[in-house]
């Protein structure tokens, strides 16, 4: 029998062919979530957790409301360095589960630790990780992050030493005790620990840059170039890249390659500070004081906090004969060089050796404050006043701060707390 | 016709319709069954259930009775009898919250703090909180040294005339004799004595506390009274049996270890008591065979070993006795016994050398013992919240290769004073030998206060 007037399509199989399409419709979608969940799944693994939150993402399309894959994307989050993101995951999972249960606990305890709010929670995750050798890596990952957050450097390493002992080629504990060596100024340590990831994983980014940086420091611009021109594979007038690249290049002497690049990069983007730091460093190079200034003033402007820049300028008017603003300049270039020394010297000593004095917290929250980051320093002043809840400074500070946001509960509070030990 | 041929034998086709009426007899519920099918599925169903009921229901009065033997057992401090029956009820009811309880109160009893611990979070976590855990866990604190914390509370309980009066006094006065705070241990048992003078639990306690002071007759009459009230308190007997050993009183000790090898086979601490209450009454045959079965069973139990050694000396085989007390030191380094004999036994086979060394570690391991009796019955006494002396305790203890003894003191001088440096500072050292990084940081960040001097180099 025909199908609606189609001589060459029977019934049955124009049957057949909806019954498939249904089927196929109907199967797809969850085949392509599964396929998401095992891609997340095996990105974690491999301790890419970037990778895995975008597949939990996708697979939440379909199955964001089952809590064992919310409590997933939850880690991956916090891996990835976003604790707020992981909270809100957490919370959906939990609620999913229709309240707290062991792993939930187990994964709060795990984002407030790598947030670095360990207080508590350090005797039930070192008892967790004593009792499960599953769950110990994550253990170690957590605190591990959580101590560089608040550059409790020499606890981070005694954590990842412990972690490399029973598996030295992990490429997470590696990166980490990398980063560590080189919050702890260490950096030629650091970057073999990231030389020995990149070994073992030739593609993981993020060490990468991070090696790029370390090279940069040491002056190791022929092996900082040849990373980044693998970096730049497809992407050559991406910003970061081009301003490391340009200035490695520089300093080797390939100045017009340098200058290529970053006039490809700025004309993409005119507003990067690094690039227009790097070019005004060329043109210095060049002997054109006058090219760069502008150039330089920009950069300075867009990082009013990066050394580099500032010193830059200084030379730039300098050589230009302009007494007195390179005068004022080098005031301000003496400024961000203090400050940058100074928490330099906190985050890679002092906060180590003594992270629970109230006082480096609170030099720590106000250098933050004058460097224009607001958010980070008043967590270290509101760290301060839980360590010492009499710490008139500090008080001070958070009043003064809020006052300028204009929240005047919370100065009025912080006002008479410090009023209070006057 | 034979008439008694036709009574004896009857014909064929009779015996043949007899044969057939009894198999349709015994056949006849198949049959029914298959011409009644609906009546047969609904029997069928009916049996089935029924058996459910009475598997079901045997069940429960099975754990039922176990519990209620284990709630009585625990009552009388019967401690390993209660562990068997709730191994029993857990089988089926591993979440009932009385059998949660008590097995947490037996672990704590049996100085399993972490176990019972454990089962108490479970608890919380199945059915909540209540009464019982609150309790428990008070007591639970109060055994862990935590007696500051918990003694208001705990006075308050003791107090009252409810069914937890004698348990709040248990978890104070065990909590004092962690604490080595005698004087108050005493005040309480005598008041606890005076309300519940049959208590089996105050007197075992208060023996407990007479042999913490080295008050063995005074102990010995203790465990003597329980006895006269509860013959099978095997923890008394045990207790009994062991200092009536140390005593040399063999005779006596032999009929409470007997008594004790009958309740508890196999319990090595109870088979070593009885080879050395069969040597002390001459029956040296016998307690030789009874230590070649014992160290059949735990070839790696220290005591058992350190007779062994002894036999082996008594033997003229002084090799072999060397060997035996080298091993029995390996796995328990504290024992004074073991290090002297060492020491007597290099000596013999004519290692000068190593036998003053091994004397020289005796010695020390002497003059520790004698620093902490010292410490713990005068400065300990007067000065009970000073938290050098609990620190100076852990350091002999971490001397004598006791970390866990070392961690508890450690513990207790920092909750007489939770801002005690240099506590904190060998706490970052010791757990950080112990491999638990965590802890290590959390005590190494605690001991830096302002002034101080870092105390971790951990750049490898």
């Amino acid at each position: 029998m025909a199908f609606w007037g189609f001589p060459w399509v029977s019934s049955r199989l124009a049957i057949w062919c909806g019954l498939i399409a249904l089927g196929a419709g109907l199967a797809i979608p969850p085949a392509w979530a599964w396929l998401q969940l095992r891609s997340a799944q095996a990105a974690m693994a491999r301790f890419r957790p970037e990778q895995s939150r975008q597949a939990f993402a996708s697979c939440a399309w379909i199955w964001g409301g089952l809590p064992s894959i919310r409590l997933q994307a939850s880690r991956a989050a916090w891996q990835d360095g976003d604790p707020e993101a992981a909270i809100t995951e957490l919370r959906l999972a939990q609620r999913g589960m229709g309240g707290a249960t062991d792993e939930t606990a187990f994964e709060w305890a795990l984002i407030r630790s790598a947030a670095g709010d360990m207080g508590e929670f350090e005797e039930y995750l070192q008892k967790r990780a004593d009792s499960s050798r599953t769950d110990a890596p994550v253990v170690w990952e957590a605190l591990a992050l959580g101590y560089l957050r608040v550059y409790r450097t020499l606890d981070a390493m005694t954590c990842l030493n412990f972690w490399l002992k029973r598996d030295p080629d992990n490429v997470r504990a590696l990166d980490l005790r990398g980063q560590t060596y080189v919050a702890g100024k260490g950096v030629v340590r650091g970057s073999e620990d990231y030389r020995r990831v990149l070994e073992i994983d030739p593609t993981r980014e993020a060490t990468r840059w991070r090696l790029v940086d370390c090279l940069i420091g040491l002056g190791g611009y022929d092996e900082a170039a040849a990373s980044l021109e693998y970096l730049a594979n497809g992407r050559a007038d991406s910003g970061a890249v081009a301003s490391r690249l340009a200035r490695c290049y520089n300093m080797l002497g390939r100045t017009a390659d340098a200058r290529a690049l970053l006039d490809a990069a700025l004309a993409k983007n005119p507003n990067d500070g690094s690039g227009l730091r790097a070019l005004g460093q060329v043109e210095l190079v060049a002997r054109r004081p006058d090219a760069a200034e502008p150039l330089l003033r920009r950069a300075a402007a867009l990082l009013p906090n990066d050394y580099q820049a500032q010193q830059l300028l200084f030379q730039a008017l300098q050589q230009q004969g302009k007494t007195e603003e390179a005068k004022a300049q080098i005031k301000i270039t003496e400024e961000v060089r203090e400050r940058a020394e100074r928490v330099g010297e906190l985050t890679s000593r002092k906060l180590a050796e003594s992270p629970l004095d109230p006082a480096l917290n609170y030099e720590m929250g106000k250098l933050l404050l004058e460097s224009g980051s607001v958010e980070v320093g008043e967590q270290w002043l509101l760290t301060a006043v839980r360590l010492d809840p009499m710490h008139r400074l500090a008080h001070t500070a958070l009043a003064n701060l809020y006052e300028a946001q204009g929240d005047s509960a919370r100065a009025g509070f912080h006002r008479a707390q410090s009023a209070k030990q006057d | 016709m034979n008439v008694s041929e036709g009574t004896v034998s009857p014909p064929a086709g009779q015996s043949q319709s007899r044969l057939i009426r009894f198999i349709k007899l015994v056949l006849y519920p198949l049959f029914w069954l298959i011409r009644h099918p609906s009546r047969a599925a609904a029997l069928g169903v009916t049996m089935v259930l029924v058996v459910l009921f009475i598997a079901v229901a045997g069940l429960w009065l099975w754990t039922g009775y176990h519990l209620a033997q284990a709630r009585n057992d625990v009552a009388r401090g019967h401690n390993a009898a209660a562990y068997s029956h709730l191994q029993k009820c857990a089988i089926i009811r591993p979440d009932n919250p009385e059998v949660l309880i008590l097995s947490a109160r037996i672990a704590r009893r049996s100085g399993a703090t972490d176990e019972a611990e454990a089962l108490l979070y479970r608890y919380e976590g199945q059915h909540g909180m209540s009464e019982a855990l609150v309790l428990e866990r008070l007591l639970l604190r109060a055994a862990t040294g935590e007696v500051e914390a918990v003694e208001a509370q705990l006075t308050a309980r003791s107090a009252s005339d409810g069914p937890d009066s004698e348990l709040a006094f248990e978890g104070l006065v065990s909590g004092l004799i962690t604490r080595f705070r005698w004087a108050e241990a005493y005040r309480h048992l005598a008041e606890w004595r005076a309300r519940y003078p049959q208590s089996t639990a105050a007197l075992l306690l208060a023996g407990k506390l007479e042999e913490q002071r080295q008050g063995y007759e005074l102990a010995i009459g203790y465990y003597r009274q329980i006895l006269e009230i509860d013959t099978d308190q095997d923890e008394a007997r045990l207790r009994l049996a062991t200092q009536l050993v140390e005593n040399r009183r063999g005779d006596e000790a032999l009929a409470h270890v007997e008594a004790l090898r009958a309740r508890l086979p196999n319990h090595p601490e109870v088979e070593v008591l009885w080879v050395r209450a069969l040597a002390l009454n001459g029956r040296a045959t016998e307690s030789r065979a009874a230590l070649a079965e014992c160290l059949r069973r735990n070839p790696e139990y220290p005591p058992a070993l350190l007779e062994s050694g002894g036999f082996a000396l008594l033997d003229g085989d002084e090799v072999a006795a060397e060997q035996i007390f080298r091993h029995a030191l390996n796995l328990n380094p504290d024992n004074l016994v073991a290090h002297n004999q060492y020491a007597f036994a290099l000596a013999r086979t004519g290692k000068a050398e190593e036998a003053a060394k091994a004397r020289a570690v005796a010695e020390s391991r002497k003059a520790d013992l004698e620093r902490i009796t010292f410490l713990i019955g005068g400065p300990l006494q007067s000065s009970p919240n000073d938290p050098a002396l609990h620190r100076e305790i852990a350091q002999i203890a971490l001397r004598a290769g006791q970390v866990r003894e070392a961690l508890r003191w450690f513990s207790t001088a920092l909750q007489v004073d939770p801002n005690d440096i240099a506590t904190h500072k060998a706490l970052a050292l010791l757990y950080r030998e112990l491999d638990k990084p965590v802890l290590s940081a959390k005590h190494r960040a605690l001991a830096q206060r302002p002034g101080d001097q870092p105390i971790i180099n951990v750049a490898p």
